[in-house]
């Protein structure tokens, strides 16, 4: 039972990260990453080329983080003044693209068969008994670390800014070119986060393949970020982990009760998905886990008691 | 060879045109880009395919049938969802828009299953002329391509409705006070996106099979000629969409066929680069 | 003898965006026939008034009626069948069609006959001569002043009792006003009541029945031309 705990935990810990990544690019920025799990996948793929090939568990991370970021930088760089649907399109192509090139490149990625043993970080250290509470561990530690390191963003100018571009337009509009290259840079770094994601998933599971990664995770993630209501990350935890245990629980339904097979229940759960974020989308656009969030006190609020953080209700924005 | 080739090209871009031109029309009255075009493109097909090979229609009538059931469904679909989001933010919608098209790809997926399906259709003959093949199927895309892109223009250009549409598209507010409902606009607007759909539907099911993932995977390249035209124009839909279907077949002549639709996103990323408001378009810049 | 219904009533008008009301409790019964002017500084919710009217925006209180016929909680498209013809002051006309597409569009969604179509037709194009051989042209091609006689034109298509105009003279030459305000009193003369919005006074002094002061969205003064000349002073009133 502890193992299927830890478990879920990783789980929803790989979550957490692609939570905070699309809570950036889109809760903040207003940046639509409709290829998210491309990029998920090319972390995965690039953090298990690098660990393969003997570089070390710290290497692959980083070379995930790099690569994802140029992706995201190059995509955004691309769509720089136009408008959402661009980037929409270009991120949503980037996947699908990712995905082709995952599934083909067979002399890279092993194709449909994936890559397997992949070296994990650690293992030299903790007996082979232990591994996962100490992976999870180090899970954890990494997601409140770049946790911090993302409420630290959000307080500095830098974050100031991006939210003030969020919540007015003319803003925007007189900050002119600085305001594209802060988006970019919020969406590079949303984009390493997501390689970082990609690449502790690589070292969980040590064998990935192709159809690992399907678009219900782009789906989820926004399904978490917006029940967490967006630009909030304490309350994507929240969303986070609400998701994961929604798709635990239809896992068990499914083994309990028969009347659909595997197939028919991913099928269920992306009606599930898309309807979930339809209905948010139309009633609760500013999230569920807003207000409990803005009553709490937190470390990090200013000193005049007022809370920093707050997702504008959409109606709000012009 | 190379003339074969762009036939062939000629014959997707063809393809393309109706799926790109309804995403250009929703695109300007509705001021979104729809997501989901692919989604109801796959709902099309099935439409069809449940009345040619579950009741045995002809596919003529079913290919009828399907377009005026995904017009009914785009209407409920509007009514239910974008009506309620109609004056929200464009990023809002085209999530909203994802959503729909996760629902309604899986709706099919989950009462077809992920297999492929064929139309019920007598084996189509094909043709030879100056050393270039053309089979029926090829045909039957061509005419229906051609009878919705003449509708089209007949509508917007010579009737009453495609009056209304442009008024609308160009300025809801003036529409309005010179007596046009924008709702009753909008619901005719998602009837015609459905009729342009579900022909559409039907061609690609013809020449690939039905699957869940149809429409998923044309979503980049029906994007492609509409952002090459430019978002909004309905001449350069067309004019992007042959232009992509060309470039697309060309293109396995160089590189493996399996990345086929990876030419879309390079076009898309290509074109934004070097001009983003396409061929005929006038480009969107962030507010 | 009973007074026949006033064309427009404005009864308590407040409207605003999000709680700051722009337009305070305006109330103004206006006779069929008149040509009735609301004058004021800027920002005093003149255009707002007129959007009111217009149905473009909702009332926060109070009743709008034109003739027998009540207009509050009327869509605009509604407005325009029970009589009323609205210009705005800015975009009135629709660019990218042609002036006969401008005309047509104008009155085909009224559920009027064909017949009756082509009766408004031909009444408007000979009020409006300028337009008749250039029906094929794009609209966005004409000039300020052309702009400005078209969207009258297309205001009128509908044949309505009541014509409101939101600063018809805004940005035109002296010369182009004269004609404007020219085409204004034809159309007045047809029995076409006006509830005009002008920044220009001398003008809408000139051929006004009755002129409002709105400031700061209160009426402060309501008279005819010559009683205003008489007793006030626009400065003073303007800053009240």
């Amino acid at each position: 039972m502890t193992a299927y705990l830890v478990t879920i935990l990783i789980f929803v810990c790989i979550a957490i990260l692609l939570g905070f990544a699309l809570n950036l690019q889109w809760g903040v920025c207003g940046m639509a990453n409709f290829g998210l799990v491309g990029f998920f996948t090319l972390g995965a793929y690039a953090a298990a080329l690098v660990a393969l090939s003997g570089a070390g568990s710290l290497a692959a991370v980083a070379v995930a983080a790099l690569v994802c970021a140029a992706g995201s930088a190059g995509l955004a760089l691309i769509s720089l003044r136009l408008s959402d649907e661009y980037l929409a399109i270009l991120t949503l192509g980037f996947g699908q693209v990712i995905g082709l090139v995952a599934l083909s490149e067979t002399w890279l990625t092993g194709g449909s068969l994936g890559l397997s043993g992949i070296p994990r970080p650690l293992t030299g250290l903790v007996p082979e008994a232990n591994y996962e509470p100490v992976f999870l561990l180090l899970l954890i530690v990494s997601v409140a670390a770049i946790y911090v390191v993302l409420e630290l963003l959000q307080r500095s100018p830098f974050g100031r800014v991006l939210r003030a571009i969020r919540d007015d337009d003319v803003v925007a509009a007189t900050l002119g070119k600085n305001v594209a290259a802060m988006r970019v840079k919020a969406f590079a770094i949303g984009g390493a986060i997501i390689g970082v994601a990609g690449a502790f998933h690589s070292f969980y599971l040590t064998y990935i393949d192709p159809s690992q990664f399907t678009t219900a995770i782009t789906g989820y993630t926004f399904m978490a970020v917006i029940i967490g209501g967006r630009g909030s990350n304490k309350g994507l935890v929240l969303g986070a982990a609400t998701i994961i245990a929604l798709i635990e629980s239809t896992r068990f339904l499914k083994d309990a009760v028969e009347i659909v097979d595997a197939g028919q229940l991913a099928a269920l759960r992306l009606i599930f998905v898309g309807a979930g974020l339809v209905l948010v989308l139309i009633y609760r656009p500013q999230g569920i886990a807003s207000e409990y969030q803005l009553k709490s006190a937190s470390l990090f609020d200013r000193e005049d008691g007022r809370p920093i953080e707050a997702a504008p209700a959409e109606g709000e924005r012009s | 060879m190379i003339a074969q080739v762009v036939l062939n090209g000629f014959i997707t871009g063809l393809a393309l045109a109706l799926p790109a031109l309804a995403l250009t029309l929703s695109y300007r009255i509705l001021k979104f880009a729809n997501f989901a075009v692919g989604a109801m493109l796959t709902l099309g097909a099935y439409f069809a395919f449940v009345l040619n090979v579950t009741l045995h229609l002809p596919l003529i009538v079913a290919a009828i049938g399907a377009a005026a059931l995904l017009a009914a469904t785009l209407i409920a679909t509007d009514y239910l969802v974008f009506a309620r989001l109609r004056d929200r933010t464009a990023i809002t919608l085209l999530v909203a828009s994802i959503g729909i098209s996760f629902i309604m790809e899986n709706i099919a997926r989950l009462i077809f299953g992920n297999g492929s399906q064929n139309f019920n259709v007598a084996i189509m003959g094909g043709y030879q002329r100056w050393n270039l093949r053309f089979n029926a199927e090829q045909g039957y895309t061509a005419i229906t391509a051609f009878a919705g892109m003449i509708a089209v223009y007949l509508l917007l250009g010579h009737t009453r409705l495609g009056r209304s549409m442009k008024a609308v598209a160009d300025n809801p507010e003036l529409a309005a006070v010179r007596g046009i409902s924008r709702e009753a606009v909008i619901r005719r607007a998602w009837a015609v996106n459905g009729v342009l759909l579900g022909a559409a539907g039907v061609l690609v099911g013809l020449e690939r099979g039905i699957d869940p993932q149809l429409g998923w995977s044309y979503l980049v390249s029906v994007f492609a000629a509409a952002i090459l035209g430019g978002l909004g124009s309905p001449v350069g839909a067309v004019l992007g969409a042959m232009t992509i279907g060309v470039v697309q077949e060309l293109s396995t002549l160089v590189i493996s066929p399996n990345y086929r639709e990876a030419t879309g996103f390079c076009i898309i990323a290509f074109i934004l680069l070097l001009r983003p408001q396409g061929l005929l378009g006038t480009v969107s810049l962030k507010k | 003898m009973t007074s026949p219904a006033p064309a427009l009533s404005l009864r308590q008008i407040s409207a605003g965006y999000q709680g700051a009301n722009i337009v305070n409790d305006v109330t103004v019964d206006i006779a069929p026939g008149e040509i009735f002017t609301v004058i004021g500084p800027n920002g005093s919710g003149k255009s707002t008034l007129a959007k009111v009217v217009a149905g473009l925006i909702p009332t926060a209180a109070g009743e709008i009626w034109i003739g027998t016929s009540r207009l509050s909680g009327l869509s605009a498209p509604e407005r325009v069948r029970a009589g009323l013809g609205y210009v705005p002051q800015e975009f009135n006309i629709f660019p990218n069609m042609t002036i006969g597409e401008n005309l047509a569009v104008a009155v085909e969604f009224l559920g009027r006959s064909r017949g009756a179509m082509a009766k408004r037709r031909e009444a408007v194009l000979a009020m409006f001569p300028e337009a008749g051989d250039r029906l094929r042209m794009r609209a966005g091609l004409l000039s300020g002043g052309e702009r400005q006689l078209l969207a009258f034109a297309c205001a009128m298509m509908s044949g309505p009792k009541l014509l409101l105009l939101d600063e018809p003279s805004a940005g035109l030459s002296p010369i182009m006003t004269a004609k404007i305000i020219d085409r204004i009193t034809s159309i007045n003369k047809t029995g076409v009541t006006i509830f005009m919005i002008e920044q220009n006074v001398t003008e809408a002094l000139r051929i006004s029945t009755r002129v409002m002061v709105l400031v700061a969205g209160a009426v402060r003064v309501l008279a005819s031309p010559t009683e205003f000349g008489a007793k006030y002073d626009l400065h003073k009133v303007y800053l009240s």
